[in-house]
């Protein structure tokens, strides 16, 4: 059989996955969410801000959109792809078809990992899509760094898609690692964020979606400071004082070099535990 | 082909679900593995595929151990264990082509196998979605996807469980049918079904080997020592008294049947047919059971 070699495996393993995901409930309802969101935030910001726009940039235009919501969808999206990708086999009897292929267990975790990743992108890429047809109407042209920023979006829904396997890897059911992941990716870390930076003064650097930001941070010029020292009054009378707080920005080769971290290790972990997995069923 | 379990053993924490479990089988032929449920027979297929690692012991096909190289070994090997669930959103032909490819069948032959099948196992529309098949119509699906690369050994757990007679017959039919050129592997409880296609047999309980070997020499050695009888009228009392010294004495009687061990050996089971019918008029006279069955009695009813 000259046509088993693991290449040939990895193309069919995305194919087939692939061609699945696009036929799910999953995909149709998350692309219909955020093409809901999409036109939402752009509503808005039509609606409240329509002056103050028309006269900025298209540079201006896409830091504010993406802002809003981008990190966010980016999360949730990579956490319902990634989070069921070793689990879709242990959860459900499906194991019993798929590894009992005379196929590697990683080659067929990077054909789906793929498949999730370009599933994932054509969700998202919604929300960009919008962004860069508003930014026609307004300024008859489109920035060139949306470029960089779709460059970097692959690598956030890439690191994305690796934590939450990492799930999918541990939890035994579908729904657990879906459900960690996104409750981890879109509650635990802006709120240990919150915590670590701006209150305690330390760069969460170690945070996915801090990381993650640097996507709608290269649109800002010229780039924002890593650190920013605030210092405001606070309380009455007796009880006033002056409160520190701190604003963290990552770099942009500190987020690069975030996103693949965790990319690389995530899904390493995940490799290794879909190999060692027993069906015990 | 070959399959090899040289002293196997798979533990959970302190429960042994295979217990220093050995045989080996070569050429072509069916097996049949029987046991009771919890016996190990899904275990032990479970580490024939490495969807488990053994505790200790290996297991080999074609002469290739399954755990450690599991890729090269599971090339020319179909299985079918529990009852797998593939990918519910593709359509039978996507998930036959899924298999197929990853196998690395051209897609011509893949083509004409999968018309063959079509029609041989009586599969569902081809553009049917997996999600929306019945039990019967999955498994069949699947199974012409164990045989989609005309592997050497096939694998099978329990096949026709939950299935009906017509679903049944299609498996059957189709085993005997490989195993005139494939080793052919499979568990079951259905007894008949064993007998009928199977040219050896395990038998397995509580993860241990009880016995193996021909099916015809086992059942020879646990053959049936009983007839039923069944007369015209009921069984009374003073039938009764009289069944008791004809063969080796009556074993039970219910209603109008009466059932008389004796030695086994063909002569007196023809004696024993000219005593009843001096009692009553007789309506049949058969063996009491299968030859299987005893086997299957004797031996698992007895650990």
């Amino acid at each position: 059989m000259e046509n088993d070699s693991d290449f040939n495996q990895y193309m069919i393993s995305f194919k087939y996955q692939f061609k699945s995901y696009l036929r799910t409930k999953r995909f149709i309802g998350l692309f219909l969410f955020a093409l809901i969101i999409s036109v939402g935030i752009t509503a808005l910001i039509f609606h409240d801000e329509y002056s103050t726009i028309k006269s900025s940039t298209s540079l201006n235009y896409f830091y504010q959109y993406l802002q809003g919501f981008s990190v966010d969808l980016v999360v949730i999206i990579g956490a319902f792809f990634g989070g069921d990708i070793i689990s879709t086999d242990t959860g459900t009897n499906a194991a019993y078809y798929t590894l009992v292929q005379p196929v590697r267990r990683s080659v067929l975790f990077m054909g789906r990992y793929t498949a999730a990743l370009i599933s994932s992108f054509i969700i998202v890429f919604v929300y960009f899509f919008v962004g860069i047809v508003s930014s026609f109407y307004l300024y008859s042209t489109v920035t060139p760094v949306i470029f960089e920023s779709l460059g970097i979006l692959v690598l956030f829904l890439a690191a994305a898609i690796a934590f939450a396997s990492l799930f999918s890897g541990i939890f035994k059911g579908q729904s657990s690692g879906i459900i960690v992941s996104v409750l981890l990716l879109f509650i635990g870390f802006p709120i240990i964020d919150e915590f670590v930076g701006t209150v305690a003064g330390v760069d969460p650097l170690f945070s996915l979606n801090f990381a993650g930001g640097i996507m709608y941070l290269i649109f800002q010029s010229p780039y924002p400071a890593a650190k920013t020292v605030l210092k405001g009054a606070s309380g009455f009378g007796a009880h006033a004082g002056i409160v520190t707080t701190y604003l963290f920005n990552p770099t942009l080769m500190q987020g690069i070099g975030v996103l693949i971290a965790y990319m690389v290790i995530c899904g390493v972990i995940a490799i290794l535990l879909y190999t060692r997995r027993q069906i015990e069923g | 082909m070959e399959i090899s379990f040289n002293k196997v053993s798979k533990n959970y924490s302190k429960f042994k679900a295979l217990d220093d479990v050995s045989f080996q089988y070569s050429g072509h032929g069916a097996i049949g593995y029987l046991g009771p449920n919890g016996a190990g027979k899904t275990t032990t297929l479970k580490v024939m595929t490495n969807l488990l690692r053994p505790t200790s012991g290996t297991a080999e096909l074609n002469g290739i151990d399954v755990n450690k190289h599991p890729k090269k070994a599971m090339a020319n090997v179909g299985s079918m264990i529990e009852t797998p669930t593939p990918y519910p959103f593709l359509t039978v032909k996507e998930s036959l082509q899924f298999v197929g490819e990853l196998r690395g069948v051209d897609k011509k032959t893949m083509e004409s196998r999968i018309e063959e099948y079509y029609d041989a196992l009586k599969l569902p529309p081809l553009t049917s979605k997996m999600g929306q098949l019945s039990k019967g119509q999955r498994q069949r699906a699947v199974f012409a996807s164990v045989l989609i690369s005309d592997p050497d050994i096939v694998i099978l757990d329990e096949p026709t469980s939950g299935l009906d007679p017509f679903e049944r017959k299609i498996f059957r039919d189709f085993i005997l049918k490989l195993k005139k050129t494939k080793l052919v592997f499979f568990s079951s409880h259905i007894l008949s079904e064993v007998s009928e296609t199977c040219d050896d047999v395990v038998f397995i309980n509580h993860g241990k080997i009880l016995k193996q070997g021909k099916i015809d020499e086992i059942s020879q050695e646990f053959n049936t020592s009983a007839v039923s009888v069944e007369f015209l009228k009921p069984v009374d009392d003073s039938m009764i008294k009289q069944l008791g010294s004809i063969g080796s004495g009556l074993l039970k009687t219910d209603g109008r049947t009466a059932v008389i061990k004796f030695s086994g050996k063909e002569a007196d089971r023809a004696a024993i047919l000219q005593d009843v019918i001096k009692l009553a008029p007789v309506i049949s006279y058969s063996s009491y059971g299968s030859d299987l069955e005893s086997a299957y009695i004797s031996i698992l009813g007895e650990k």
